[in-house]
């Protein structure tokens, strides 16, 4: 099946501020891609040029196989998204905005929205104007999914959203993606969102995507090493991202983990070696170290 | 169609005090056609027309604001055919809303207005008057009336989007415009040409359809070409008492001294006392009106300071008086220049200035009592306030009006401003901050 999402050597810069650069990827039907980033990283301005809210500075990328900047209604059909900040109407109520939106798409999913109305308790007859900013969080995330799209872009979507509401809304995307032939690509700052949820990850790191690929491809290339009673003087064979020394002992997180290096370690430290696996959020804070 | 008219519902009837207004217009302006079509009285309907006239206008007040929210949202962008539907619903509001008055005017002239005298002016026979009317005249008077409900959409929308004086000045050279056309295209008269105002309502139009569809995708291509637009701000200091800046009442002379240009403009096309009577309150409106938006800002000032809410009310009302006390005393100079410049009659001063006064100092009061948001009370007491300013204004102008009567309506026009301050003072001891939110 085409690939949802294609993007070669894309890159964003606003006057000579260059936020994203040489980006390729895809998205494809199934995927559930996390991206994380520090703030600022160019998140936010990946999804949006991803959707066609703003051009490329270079590159391209195409969405259901038309350049994004130019989607047609056929296509936006199929896409949901929910926006950073919300773009409610404060004065509507949230039945008033939910027909309001339904009425642009002629595959509204209605009873969908009644039952995760029930399960997430948003009451549709409150003014937008007086709901908490978590409840107008959930709403947007309804809007998002009531046409069922194929494509589904959340940008910090759980920001506001309490314990329970955020496991429920991960419980709806697990839902979502077991259908057949959808995509969700979201983006977080909670780190242990996107490892129960996401089956890739997108590493943004100054514009440019240190890591994209499975979670646990990452989580096999990005380890920890202990390494005891190493000498002062002893280097590892290759670079590492962290390397901390304490009494005799040497401890480094690395990159590009392999049976190679494994092997190249053992020849050198012997039988003293712990390869160590790390969470996420552990190889997150070390790649931006 | 069917976004379209969810938008529609979503502009007239989603909001209930707008709702009710807006039914309440219509109700209206059934009942003042059915009193020209059975009792045949246009001097006992004209007010009835107006008001429901106005009701109808403004309950879809939100209209511009509600599209421009959405046009510009990147929902819209994703919407299929997002923008495009949007906009389709602002023109068709727009031509329901101007559809009534051009109605009224052709039933009224058909119906009530003296045959011999249209005929006298019309200098044809009756079956072509009749013609006459319920064609082209009725065309010229709602393609204008179109025109003059998009641009008070307009004003609204640069009222309620933009408080700074690049927003008053927008909003107060458009109904310069406002004034000046209708006289000019909508008579009795067949030499008439409809070309004219349908231009301008086209351009007006194409104007908004450029902004709204076009203008995202020229930006980006711009920024593309040439790359981003850097902001600039203002090197110089914001230098007011802490009040005043959260209140966003500081640098009051600016707003004060941009009153000047839209007078200047429409010295240049407007010469009838009235129309500046009705322009000038529109100033004295406008000066009064930042204060509806206190209570929310006061927020602020509440962990800053330590007064109680009637001590903090005091000390905004100080603020809000000095801010509008300057607007409104260099528009009473303007008018003085204005009225010496045109010529106008001495009257045009002796009721219009403390009309002035009053408008403002009314509206201020009628914002500073706006505690939790707009409601419907305080909706129908703003339309009502601005009826009664513009009604005093055009009664003021008349040359046959007593100035006696005047100076009555305008003392409980100051009854009325000292009851809203009461209103004000009881509201403001019970504040609460959590339902007058950003």
């Amino acid at each position: 099946m085409q690939a949802y999402v294609v993007a070669r050597d894309l890159g964003k810069s606003f006057g000579p501020k260059c936020v994203l650069r040489d980006l390729d990827f895809t998205v494809e039907p199934g995927d559930v891609v996390g991206v994380l980033g520090k703030n600022g990283a160019g998140k936010t301005t990946l999804l949006e040029i991803m959707l066609g809210f703003s051009p490329a500075s270079h590159g391209r990328v195409s969405v259901f196989g038309q350049e994004s900047f130019a989607l047609s209604a056929a296509s936006k059909v199929r896409i949901g998204f929910v926006p950073q900040q919300d773009e409610l109407l404060a004065p509507l109520t949230a039945r008033d905005q939910v027909a309001t939106v339904a009425a642009f798409y002629p595959n509204w999913d209605a009873p969908l929205i009644e039952r995760l109305c029930n399960a997430w308790e948003l009451d549709l007859d409150e003014r937008i104007q007086s709901m908490s900013v978590g409840q107008r969080q959930k709403l947007s995330i309804l809007l998002a999914m009531g046409h069922r799209p194929d494509l589904l872009v959340l940008d910090e979507p759980v920001a506001s959203l309490d314990p329970i509401a955020r496991r429920r809304f991960l419980e709806q995307i697990v839902e979502v993606t077991a259908e057949a032939d959808r995509a969700v690509v979201f983006s977080s700052h909670i780190v242990s969102d996107v490892e129960r949820l996401a089956s890739r990850i997108w590493i943004v790191q100054d514009g440019a995507l240190r890591w994209q690929g499975g979670l646990d491809a990452l989580k096999e290339s990005v380890v920890r090493i202990r390494i005891r009673n190493a000498g002062a003087a002893e280097a590892l064979p290759f670079r590492a991202l962290h390397v901390t020394r304490s009494a005799g002992h040497l401890s480094a997180v690395v990159d590009d983990w392999s049976e190679a290096r494994h092997a190249a370690l053992c020849s050198q430290f012997g039988e003293a070696i712990e390869v160590e696996p790390l969470s996420l959020e552990d190889i997150f804070l070390a790649l931006h170290r | 169609m069917k976004p379209v008219l969810r938008l529609l519902y979503g502009y007239f009837f989603a909001v209930p005090w707008l709702r009710w207004l807006s039914l309440a217009g219509v109700a209206t302006l059934v009942l003042s056609a059915l009193y020209l079509l059975f009792i045949a009285q246009p001097f006992a309907v004209q007010g009835l027309a107006v008001a429901g006239l106005m009701a109808l206008f403004f309950g879809t007040a939100l209209m511009p604001l509600m599209v421009g929210r959405l046009a510009r949202s990147k929902q819209a962008a994703l919407l299929p055919w997002g923008r495009a539907r949007i906009l389709l619903s602002a023109l068709l509001t727009t031509a329901i809303v101007a559809f009534p008055l051009p109605l009224l005017g052709v039933i009224a002239l058909m119906t009530v207005a003296p045959k011999a005298t249209l005929e006298a002016a019309f200098y044809g026979n009756g079956n072509s008057l009749a013609q006459f009317l319920t064609t082209t005249f009725f065309w010229q008077m709602y393609v204008v009336c179109a025109w003059q409900c998009t641009s008070l959409y307009i004003v609204l929308w640069f009222a309620t989007h933009e408080r700074g004086v690049a927003g008053m000045l927008k909003s107060l050279l458009i109904p310069v415009a406002v004034l000046f056309v209708p006289p000019r295209f909508v008579r009795i008269d067949p030499t008439i040409s409809l070309a004219w105002p349908l231009s301008l309502l086209l351009a007006t139009w194409f104007l908004i359809v450029a902004y709204l569809l076009w203008w995202p995708r020229i930006a980006a291509r711009l920024t593309r070409r040439f790359g981003g637009i850097t902001a600039t701000t203002s090197k110089g200091g914001r230098v007011a008492s802490e009040v005043d800046l959260i209140l966003e009442l500081d640098r009051p002379w600016r707003f004060a001294l941009a009153q000047s240009v839209p007078i200047a403009v429409a010295a240049l096309f407007i010469r009838e006392p009235a129309a500046w009577l009705f322009y000038l309150t529109i100033f004295g409106v406008i000066a009064g009106a930042r204060a509806g938006r206190a209570a929310m800002l006061s927020r602020t000032l509440w962990l800053r300071s330590d007064a109680d809410r009637r001590a903090l009310f005091d000390r905004v009302e100080k603020a809000f008086w000095t801010h509008t006390g300057y607007q409104l005393a260099a528009l009473i100079a303007l008018m003085v220049a204005v009225g010496t410049f045109i010529d106008l009659p001495t009257r045009f001063l002796g009721a219009g200035i403390p009309l002035i006064l009053l408008s403002g100092t009314t509206t201020m009061y009628l914002g500073l009592a706006m505690t939790r948001g707009i409601r419907f009370g305080d909706a129908v007491s703003a339309v009502a306030l601005m009826l009664a300013a513009m009604s005093i204004a055009l009664l003021a102008a008349k040359e046959s009006t007593p100035l006696a009567a005047i100076a009555g309506i305008e003392a409980a026009l100051a009854v009325a401003t000292l009851a809203l301050r009461a209103l004000a003072v009881r509201r403001w001891s019970a504040l609460d901050w959590s339902i007058c939110r950003r």
